[in-house]
C-alpha cells in the first residue's frame, strides 16, 4: 500500500466532498441500495488506491469520477484515483507486482495481468456475477480476463482503433469510401500521397496504435508469431508477404512514422497534416469538443472505417483492452471486488459509456443498445470493436509470453526494421524469430 | 613526599583498547559510511549480478542459469548495437562537451561586462530538469513541427512541405540525441573548469608572458597542466553520466526508431521492466559495469599519475 500523503489525503477529501455533493441524488440512493444487496462486501475501514490509464476523453474521466464518488458515498470506502500515461501503466504495474507494494487496483492495458498472473486476485466471482447479469462476456474479454478457468482481471472495456480519415481528401484522391481490401487500401494510400495528403501509421514505440497496426499487418496476411502449440512460426512466406505489403504502404506515408508514439498521429491529424491513420475515436472527440473553428471543420470532414481485410479473408484487428486487476498484496480484496462489480453495473456503466462518446466499447453483451452507438453515425464502427477483435497471441495462448512479445515491440520492430531499410525481409524475420524463441522457450 | 594508596587502574580489555586506540578510531568513524555503502551500493550491485545469472521474471523468482543470459546477449544484435551506440554516444558527446566546455570556460575566465550574469546564463541547460529539456528537444526534432525544419524552409534551403526526418531516420535520430546530450552537458564541464581556472595564479601567466610565451603556449604549458586534475575529475563524471544516460533517450525516442538510439541503460529497462525479463535486464545492466570501471581507470590512472601531484617536478 502506498503511504497516505497530504496530496492523497486532499484527493480523498475531494472524493468525499464529491460524494457529498451526490448525496440525495438518484445515483447515491441507488448506490446505497446496491451496497446493501451486493454479494461483495468491502472490509471494514477499507480504502482503495486505483491507478488507471490517463484519459483521452475529458467527459469519460468526469463520468468515472462520479462513479468513484458514488461508490465512496455508498460503501464508505475512500478511493484515491491516480492516472498514468499508456506507456507508463505497464512498468508501474510490473514494479508493483514485483515489489509487492503499490496501488490496490491497476486498470491497465492489453494483457498486462498475464505478465504476472500469480500477483492478481482471483476475481472469478465478480466476472461470473457480471456475466450472468449482463448477457455474458464477449470472447475477447474472456481471453484477456481469464487464465485457464480463473478470472485474473475484469476487462472493463475495449478501446476500438479504426481507420480515421478526412472525407474530402479521400474523395479528392478518387475514392468514396475506404476500400475494405488490403489491395484497395494500398491504392488509396498511393492516391493520397499523390495528392500530398498522405496517410501514416505508427512504426515507433506506440504501445496502442503501433501494436494495432503491426498485428493487423501480420494476421491479415495469415501469418502469426506462434501456432496453436506455441511453436514460433514468424519466419514464413506469409510474414514475408506482410512485410512487402507494409513496405509498399510505408512508401506512401508521411515522414517520421518510425518515431511516432501513441500521441503523434492524433497531433498530426488535428493539425491537418495527416489525411488518414488508425486511432481510437479520440481524434474525433477532441476535434468535436474544441472551440477552434478549424478543429470543428476537421470533425465535420472526418469519418471512421473498419480495418481492411487482407488475404486472411476475415477481420484481423487487435483492439486495446483495458483490464482491471486487483493485486494480491492488497489488504482489501473484497473492496476491490466491490468496486469492480459496482463500476460495471448498468446504472454506472451506461452513462460512463455514453460519456466516452465511442472511445470505449463494452465487453458485456447487454450494452449493445447503448445510445452512444446510434446517436452519431460516425461512432458506429466502434460498437463492434470488442466483437471483431482478436487477442494478443492470436493462434497461441494469451499468456505472459504473448504479453512479453507485445510489450517488447517485437512485431512492431520487425516491420519497422524492414520498412526503414535497416534489415532485409529475411533479416527482420530472423531477428524476430530469435527473440520470440527465447520468450516462448 | 607523602605516601598514599592508589586504586589499581582498571584492567584494559582488548575491546577497550580497540575503542581508544588511535589507529582503530578512524575505522570506527568509517563504520556508518561503510554500512551505508554496503546496503545501498554493494548489496544492490551484488543482487543485480545474482539476478543476471537467473531467469527471474517480474513477480516470480528465477532459477540459476549461469551465464546463459550473457551468452544470449553476445549474439543479440539489439544488445550489440546498443553497446556500440552507447560507446559512440559517450565518446562523441564527451569529446564535444569537453572541447566546447573548455572553450567556454576560458572565455568566461576573461574580464567582460555582465560577467556574473553571463556565467549564470551558461548554467541554464544544466539547471532545467532533464525530462523537460528532452521534451523540448522532442519537439525541436519533430519531423513535421521542427523549428530547424521551419527555419530551413523560411530561409529557402528546404521547399515548403519538405521535411527532415530527424527522429524517424536511425542515423539522424542518433545525431539528434547526441546533440541534445552535448547541449545539456556543456555547462557542467564549463563551470567546473572555470572554477579550476580561477585557481591558477595570475603571476604564472605574467611570468610566461615576460618569457615571451604566445597565447597557445600559455594555455599548453601553464593552464593545461594546472587544470589536469580537475579535468580528470570532471571528465570521469561526465563520461559516467553520459554512459548511464536514460532520461534524455527515453523522453525523446524511447530507444527508437528500430532500437537505433537504444543505450544499454534503456535496453536494460526495456527488457527487464517492460518485457518482464528481470534476469536479462540485469545482465544488460551488469554488462555496463566493466565499461564504467574502465572509464574510471583511464581517468584516474592515465590523467592523474603525474609526479608533481606527489610533490615532485613534472618532468
Amino acid at each position: 500500500m502506498t503511504k497516505p500523503t497530504r496530496r492523497s489525503a486532499l484527493k480523498g477529501l475531494a472524493g468525499v466532498a464529491g460524494a457529498g455533493a451526490l448525496v440525495g441524488s438518484g445515483m447515491t440512493d441507488w448506490a446505497k441500495a446496491w451496497a446493501q444487496a451486493s454479494p461483495f462486501k468491502p472490509e471494514a475501514g477499507a480504502t482503495l488506491n486505483v491507478m488507471r490509464w490517463r484519459r483521452f476523453v475529458v467527459a469519460e474521466d468526469e463520468a468515472f469520477n462520479k462513479i468513484v464518488a458514488a461508490f465512496t458515498a455508498a460503501t464508505g470506502v475512500r478511493v484515491t484515483v491516480t492516472s498514468e500515461s499508456f506507456d507508463d501503466m505497464q512498468p508501474k504495474a510490473s514494479v508493483a507486482a514485483n515489489t509487492g507494494t503499490g496501488p490496490d487496483i491497476f486498470w491497465s492495458l492489453y494483457s498486462t495481468p498475464h505478465l504476472f498472473p500469480n500477483r492478481c486476485v482471483d476475481v472469478t466471482d465478480v466476472a461470473d456475477y457480471l456475466g450472468k447479469k449482463y448477457g455474458g462476456w464477449v470472447p475477447v474479454a474472456e481471453a484477456y480476463g481469464k487464465l485457464g478457468n480463473k478470472w485474473i482481471a475484469i476487462p472493463a472495456a475495449i478501446n476500438g482503433g479504426y481507420i480515421n480519415y478526412r472525407i474530402s481528401q479521400i474523395k479528392a484522391a478518387g475514392f468514396n469510401e475506404v476500400p475494405q481490401t488490403t489491395a484497395g487500401f494500398l491504392e488509396l494510400c498511393k492516391a493520397l500521397k499523390a495528392k500530398n495528403t498522405p496517410a501514416g501509421f505508427p512504426l515507433g514505440r506506440a504501445s496502442g496504435d503501433g501494436n494495432s497496426y503491426a498485428y493487423w499487418l501480420l494476421w491479415g496476411h495469415n501469418a502469426a508469431q506462434v501456432d496453436e502449440n506455441s511453436k514460433v512460426i514468424i519466419r514464413s512466406p506469409e510474414t514475408e508477404a506482410a512485410l512487402n505489403y507494409s513496405k509498399a504502404l510505408y512508401d506512401t506515408f508521411i515522414q517520421g512514422t518510425a518515431a511516432w508514439n501513441d500521441a503523434s498521429n492524433n497531433r498530426l491529424f488535428l493539425s491537418g497534416e495527416l489525411g488518414l491513420t488508425a486511432n481510437g475515436i479520440s481524434i474525433y472527440a477532441a476535434a468535436n469538443a474544441s472551440n477552434d473553428p478549424k478543429q470543428k471543420e476537421i470533425a465535420a470532414d472526418m469519418d471512421h472505417a473498419y480495418w481492411p481485410i487482407g488475404p486472411a479473408g476475415k477481420p484481423t484487428e487487435i483492439q486495446l483492452c483495458f483490464p482491471m486487476m486487483a493485486m494480491t498484496y492488497t489488504k482489501f480484496p473484497n473492496a476491490c471486488k466491490a468496486f469492480m462489480a459496482y463500476m460495471l453495473e448498468a446504472e454506472q456503466f451506461n452513462p460512463w459509456l455514453e460519456a466516452a462518446a465511442g472511445y470505449l466499447t463494452h465487453t458485456l453483451n447487454a450494452f449493445d443498445n447503448n445510445p452512444v452507438w446510434t446517436k452519431d453515425p460516425k461512432n458506429k464502427v466502434f460498437r463492434d470493436a470488442s466483437k471483431r477483435s482478436l487477442v494478443a497471441g492470436h493462434r497461441g495462448k494469451l499468456d505472459e509470453k504473448a504479453a512479453t512479445a507485445m510489450a517488447d515491440f517485437i512485431v512492431v520492430d520487425m516491420f519497422a526494421s524492414f520498412c526503414t531499410g535497416r534489415e532485409t525481409a529475411a533479416g527482420a524475420m530472423q531477428l524476430a524469430e530469435r527473440q520470440l524463441q527465447r520468450i516462448y522457450r | 613526599m607523602a605516601s598514599g594508596s592508589f586504586a589499581a587502574p582498571p584492567e584494559t580489555t582488548a575491546w577497550t583498547r580497540l575503542m581508544v586506540n588511535r589507529n582503530w578510531l578512524g575505522f570506527w568513524f568509517m563504520v556508518p559510511t561503510m554500512i551505508f555503502l554496503l546496503f545501498f551500493l554493494a548489496w544492490p550491485l551484488i543482487l543485480g549480478m545474482w539476478m543476471s545469472m537467473t531467469d527471474m521474471r517480474i513477480g516470480r523468482g528465477g532459477s540459476f542459469i549461469g551465464l546463459e543470459n550473457y551468452q544470449y546477449l553476445l549474439e543479440d544484435s539489439d544488445f550489440l548495437n546498443a553497446t556500440a551506440f552507447t560507446l559512440a554516444y559517450t565518446a562523441v558527446a564527451s569529446v564535444f562537451k569537453f572541447a566546447i566546455g573548455l572553450y567556454l570556460a576560458i572565455l568566461l575566465n576573461n574580464h567582460m561586462p555582465f560577467k556574473a550574469f553571463i556565467r549564470a546564463i551558461v548554467l541554464i541547460p544544466f539547471i532545467v530538469p532533464t525530462v523537460l529539456s528532452a521534451v523540448a528537444f522532442w519537439w525541436i526534432f519533430d519531423t513535421q513541427f521542427s523549428i530547424f525544419t521551419w527555419l530551413l524552409q523560411k530561409w529557402g534551403f528546404l521547399d515548403k512541405g519538405q521535411y527532415i526526418n530527424w527522429l524517424g531516420d536511425p542515423f539522424l535520430a542518433q545525431c539528434s540525441v547526441i546533440f541534445a546530450n552535448i547541449w545539456r552537458g556543456i555547462p557542467f564541464i564549463a563551470i567546473t573548469l572555470l572554477a579550476g581556472l580561477q585557481t591558477v595564479s595570475p603571476s604564472l601567466y605574467e611570468a610566461a608572458t615576460l618569457d615571451g610565451a604566445s597565447g597557445w603556449q600559455r594555455f599548453r604549458f601553464v593552464t593545461y597542466p594546472l587544470l589536469t586534475p580537475i579535468i580528470a575529475v570532471v571528465m570521469t563524471f561526465s563520461v559516467l553520466f553520459t554512459f548511464t544516460d536514460f532520461q534524455l533517450i527515453w523522453a525523446m525516442t524511447r530507444g527508437g526508431p528500430v532500437n537505433a538510439t537504444q543505450l544499454m541503460a534503456t535496453l536494460s529497462y526495456q527488457r527487464g521492466i517492460l518485457g518482464g525479463r528481470l534476469g536479462e535486464g540485469a545482465a544488460i545492466a551488469t554488462a555496463m559495469v566493466p565499461f564504467l570501471l574502465a572509464a574510471i581507470m583511464v581517468s584516474w590512472f592515465g590523467l592523474q599519475r603525474r609526479k608533481w601531484q606527489q610533490g615532485e617536478s613534472n618532468d
